[in-house]
């Protein structure tokens, strides 16, 4: 047998005017498909153009860590292997083809009778087609048990996303049966081609139908009719694909090369200058938006991962992250120029996007953390509420913390004469009395006036003596960081408090802080150095972390009671997703003597307390409640203490501990770890 | 062409509107011209007394079929039907919650531009008008030019001195007939259900008797607190836990995000003091604390504080307060 006995007839038994039908049906799909994709072009073009060059550095590994190796997808298992299935299979199977299209263009171009599929390539390429098209029926039907099992972390199961699925599954199902009947209707059946055996799957449904017996004329007849509906449903996938959430197969890609990893405690800054010339401040209408915000949207798989992570979403507030990015998506598109008159097109707030939706984000970032195709769904709900401030909608108790911050410069509107109180009889060091310091600790406005606070800001004190640190506090000068000014979308009561502090901060010469507010932690870190503020920031965990295993603090020898305190550590949004800071603080703990027990939702996946954003400051009248829901996941451990590591969870799990009637304890970390002082 | 019309609409006379009449008679100064003031609502007449020395020109008093009762779109319509002929530079009133849903609407029928919260006015002439206004809930200002030679504004009322009455020198009142179908098709006034309460409002109140979680619920504490705020004559206040709980309605709850109050005396009991009922009461004259946690922060701020069970304090307190009354009577 010569190597090119080994092979096939490219389009075996499709007559004429079914060839045509095929190529005829390709231009309209493609044209189709291109239409599509040229009006969410159009779509995208309305927005306003981005400063930031697209950076390609780094694409590649971004492509190979979330496309290739689908890493953020595996975080859900199922998922992983049931997307990474759908998704090696498809790109197999359409490489196979591609191979056929070559042979076909090949050995008709060169006028040869075979051009390179033909031999152990054919055998190889044949097989390989089997077990990844058996990879993806797999993988369909993971999906669709999914889909069916009655649990809140499945994504959507609308009539579309069964029809995506059924789509998928009838297109492969016929591929097979064409290949099977194939193999039994070509001259001389299975005996003749026993090569065929290595399409496995082929091989098998040819043998079923050499054993019923059924006439070499109607197995051709009937591979003519399956090989069609193959045909015109994959050809119908090709125009589906702009329409329907599978445009995701060209977009994501394309949307994670081009997007840098949001550094997710950062937020884009605007100045008052460009404010003055566009005479637009933040996004009001749709052309507000960025081209890369607009393509972001249209990139969305519909997971609904984002929404599965949501406080605000579990606890029953109107906000859904991926509501909101597909409501744009879908006002971009239906109000483009392609798409006809675009008076007829809803305004952006108010009729598709609502002022709840937007106050009801905590800014927790647990949706950007979960996307899989690095949408920014917090910065996009920023920008919003920027424009709600802008046109004054906002009311009630955000309205009162920002004219406090802007004015009194804390949340609270307390007086800035008695931002010391706390010190009271502990002899403070400020910057006066203490010019050059180790490092400077930055009180924050609830540490210094919130008398629940106090006393964490006064362990800390405690701490820091006794392990030897020089520390100063800026006292009277400090203000608030801007933090909620930021998060509740008003820029400039921000940058006035921020660069003043900037200010202060670096006349005093100041190179490192230690604060026990991560609020205050992320805006010094993150946000200080486009301001000229650079310093070492460290939140006080950290330092207390440090401080242990130098050997600087030293504490009561372990378990010199024979017990260990049982600890549920609650991550602060601020502190562990958006900084990464997840063992300090469980390490402090541990070094305290504690058992740290971590509740369902930790880490990166840790449930907000409720508070951020400004939330602390206004009314949470929709829904249940955030911090209940929290302290019920974590008074289930039955801790002896839930410790926390920000004055904002200490409040909101305090409140939350009284209103469950709990009689479990709420500490700080550096309270905790202050009663193991030796 | 240069005169000022102060829209006082419902016809309830409030603090506001003499301070919008304050500011209509900035700009007429500058204008030249007049103010007029337009009355709108049931009892036109009778609330335009109350304006009687204000020193308008006319004092116009309208009540049309169709705003017996408040709803914006019927009385957009009928202010709109009211300026028919009418050419004044400015149209005014103070911001409030219904001048923030009717002068939009009104903007909209009589195409004219419209801005609020307006602290001063810059520049005015016959064609365009500058006006400096807050935004960014106050903490920044900027500029605003309206063109065109009509314009509808609405001022801040705290920035705006407000107009003295000079019972001397009456205003002619003027009843006018508007007529049309100002009933909105789609909107009707049902009811409006207010908390019915026999004490005095929280923000009005010298003394006020607040209760937080310590009181255990309307069947033990609460009851005590609103028998302590009888025998005082008190409002009654809560904190945002005992209005969580539905122990109290939401209008009840004092603090950062409820109401910010400043009595001559806060009566805080089995309350702890969190910084967001703080926020919302440190003001007061006086702060009496009764808590049995000595450890509880709104001992800090409390000039008086007793260290007790309050279920034992308060009837103790209510029965001293009774005969200190009895014995001053």
């Amino acid at each position: 047998m010569q190597p090119t006995d080994v092979t096939r007839e490219i389009l075996w038994n499709i007559p004429l005017w079914a060839r045509v039908s095929m190529y005829t049906l390709f231009f309209a799909a493609a044209i189709a498909c291109g239409y599509g994709f040229w009006a969410r072009w159009q779509a995208w073009s309305r927005g306003r153009p981005d400063s930031k060059r697209v950076d390609l550095n780094g694409s590649a590994q971004r492509l190979w860590q979330q496309v290739i190796v689908q890493r953020k997808i595996w975080s859900v298992s199922t998922a992983g292997w049931s997307h990474s299935a759908v998704f090696w299979g498809f790109v197999v199977l359409f490489v196979g083809t591609c191979v056929v299209a070559l042979e076909d263009y090949g050995a008709w171009i060169f006028g040869v009778e075979h051009f390179f599929f033909f031999g152990t390539f054919y055998l190889v390429v044949s097989c390989a087609l089997e077990v990844f098209g058996l990879a993806f029926i797999g993988g369909l039907a993971l999906a669709a048990a999914r889909r069916a099992g009655n649990s809140s972390q499945r994504p959507l199961a609308r009539p579309i996303d069964q029809a995506v699925l059924w789509l998928l599954f009838v297109i492969a199902m016929t591929g097979f049966f064409t290949e099977g009947l194939r193999i039994a209707g070509v001259e001389g059946g299975r005996s003749a081609t026993s090569f065929e055996a290595w399409s496995f799957v082929g091989w098998a449904l040819a043998g079923l139908v050499e054993r019923s017996g059924i006439e070499t004329g109607v197995i051709r007849g009937t591979h003519l009719t399956v090989w069609m509906i193959h045909m015109v449903l994959s050809m119908g996938f090709v125009a589906a694909l702009p329409y329907c959430k599978l445009r995701h197969i060209f977009l994501a890609p394309l949307q994670i090369a081009i997007t840098q990893p949001r550094r997710v405690g950062h937020l884009e800054s605007v100045s008052m200058e460009e404010v003055e010339e566009t005479g637009t401040y933040g996004v009001g209408k749709i052309d507000d938006l960025t081209r890369r915000q607009l393509l972001s949207f249209d990139a969305c798989t519909e997971c609904a991962r984002c929404q599965n992570v949501c406080p605000a979403h579990a606890t029953g507030k109107p906000l859904s992250p991926m509501r909101v990015v597909l409501d744009l998506g879908r006002l971009a598109n239906r109000s483009t120029p392609a798409n006809g008159s675009t008076d007829s097109a809803p305004g952006l707030h108010g009729e598709t996007i609502s002022a709840e939706v937007l106050w009801s984000c905590t800014s927790c970032a647990a949706c950007v953390e979960e996307c899989p195709v690095s949408i920014d769904q917090l910065g996009t709900i920023v920008d919003l509420r920027r424009s709600l401030v802008g046109e004054g909608e906002i009311r009630g108790g955000a309205q009162a913390a920002l004219r406090s911050i802007g004015a009194a410069g804390n949340p609270w509107g307390l007086p800035q004469d008695e931002r010391m109180d706390w010190t009271e009889g502990l002899d403070v060091p400020t910057l006066e009395s203490e010019p050059d310091p180790d490092i400077v600790l930055w009180v924050g406005c609830a540490g210094s006036f919130d008398r629940r606070s106090q006393k964490v800001t006064r362990a800390l004190v405690r701490i820091l003596r006794h392990a030897g640190v020089r520390f100063a506090v800026l006292g009277k000068k400090e203000r608030c960081t801007g933090d909620p000014a930021r998060r509740m979308g008003d820029e400039f009561t921000f940058s006035e408090l921020a660069s003043a502090n900037v200010e202060t901060l670096n006349a005093n010469r100041v190179r490192r802080i230690v604060t026990a507010c991560p609020h205050c932690f992320n805006g010094l870190k993150n946000e200080y150095p486009e301001l000229g503020g650079e310093y070492k920031v460290v939140h006080h965990t950290q330092l207390i972390d440090e401080l242990t295993k130098s050997g600087a603090l030293h504490l009561k020898p372990l378990s010199d009671s024979g017990v260990s305190k049982k600890v549920a550590y609650h991550d602060a949004c601020y502190l562990g997703r958006q900084n990464g800071v997840f063992d300090a603080p469980r390490e402090a703990l541990k070094a305290s003597d504690a058992e740290v027990l971590d509740p369902v939702q930790s880490r990166e996946r840790g449930f907000c307390c409720g508070a951020g954003g400004g939330r602390m400051w206004m009314e949470e009248d929709l829904g249940t409640r955030i911090n209940e829901e929290r302290w019920k996941q974590l008074s289930v451990l039955q801790p002896d203490a839930v410790a926390v590591a920000c004055p904002f969870c200490m409040t909101m799990m305090t409140d939350a501990a009284g209103a469950q009637e709990s009689e479990i304890e709420v500490l700080d970390v550096a309270e905790i770890v202050a009663e193991r002082l030796a | 062409m240069n005169d000022v019309l102060v829209i006082v609409a419902p016809a309830v006379v409030k603090k506001g509107d003499f301070a919008a009449i304050g500011f209509a008679q900035q700009a007429a100064e500058r204008t030249g011209g007049a103010v007029d003031v337009l009355l709108l609502g049931p009892n036109a007449s009778a609330a335009a007394e109350r304006l009687q020395g204000c020193g308008a020109r006319t004092l116009y008093a309208a009540s049309p079929v169709g705003v017996e009762d408040y709803t914006a779109e019927a009385y957009a319509a009928s202010i709109a039907v009211f300026f028919d002929g009418r050419e004044d530079r400015l149209i005014v009133a103070a911001t409030s919650s219904q001048t923030r849903e009717v002068f939009p609407r009104l903007a909209a029928l009589t195409d004219r531009p419209v801005t609020s919260d307006v602290v001063a006015i810059e520049e005015l002439d016959e064609s365009s008008v500058s006006f400096t206004r807050a935004v960014f809930v106050g903490n920044l200002l900027c500029t605003e030019t309206l063109e065109g030679p009509s314009a509808i504004v609405t001022c801040r009322l705290s920035e705006f001195e407000p107009v003295k009455l000079v019972p001397s020198v009456s205003s002619p009142i003027e009843a006018v007939e508007l007529s049309g179908e100002f009933a909105h098709a789609g909107k009707r006034y049902v009811s409006l259900e207010q908390a019915a309460s026999e004490r005095p409002d929280l923000k009005e109140a010298d003394i006020i008797v607040s209760v937080g979680r310590g009181t255990k619920g309307p069947d033990e504490g609460i009851p005590l607190a609103e028998e302590l705020a009888d025998a005082l004559g008190a409002a009654l206040g809560g904190t945002r836990a005992v209005v969580d709980a539905g122990w109290l309605p939401n209008e009840f709850q004092v603090g950062q995000t409820g109401k910010i109050v400043a009595p001559k005396l806060y009566i805080a009991i089995g309350l702890s003091g969190a910084i967001q009922h703080l926020a919302g009461m440190r003001n007061a004259k006086n702060i009496v604390a009764i808590n049995k946690d000595q450890e509880a922060p709104i001992f800090e701020v409390a000039d008086l504080g007793l260290i007790a069970d309050l279920f034992q304090a308060v009837p103790e307190l209510i029965a001293a307060v009774r005969s200190f009354q009895n014995a001053s009577t």
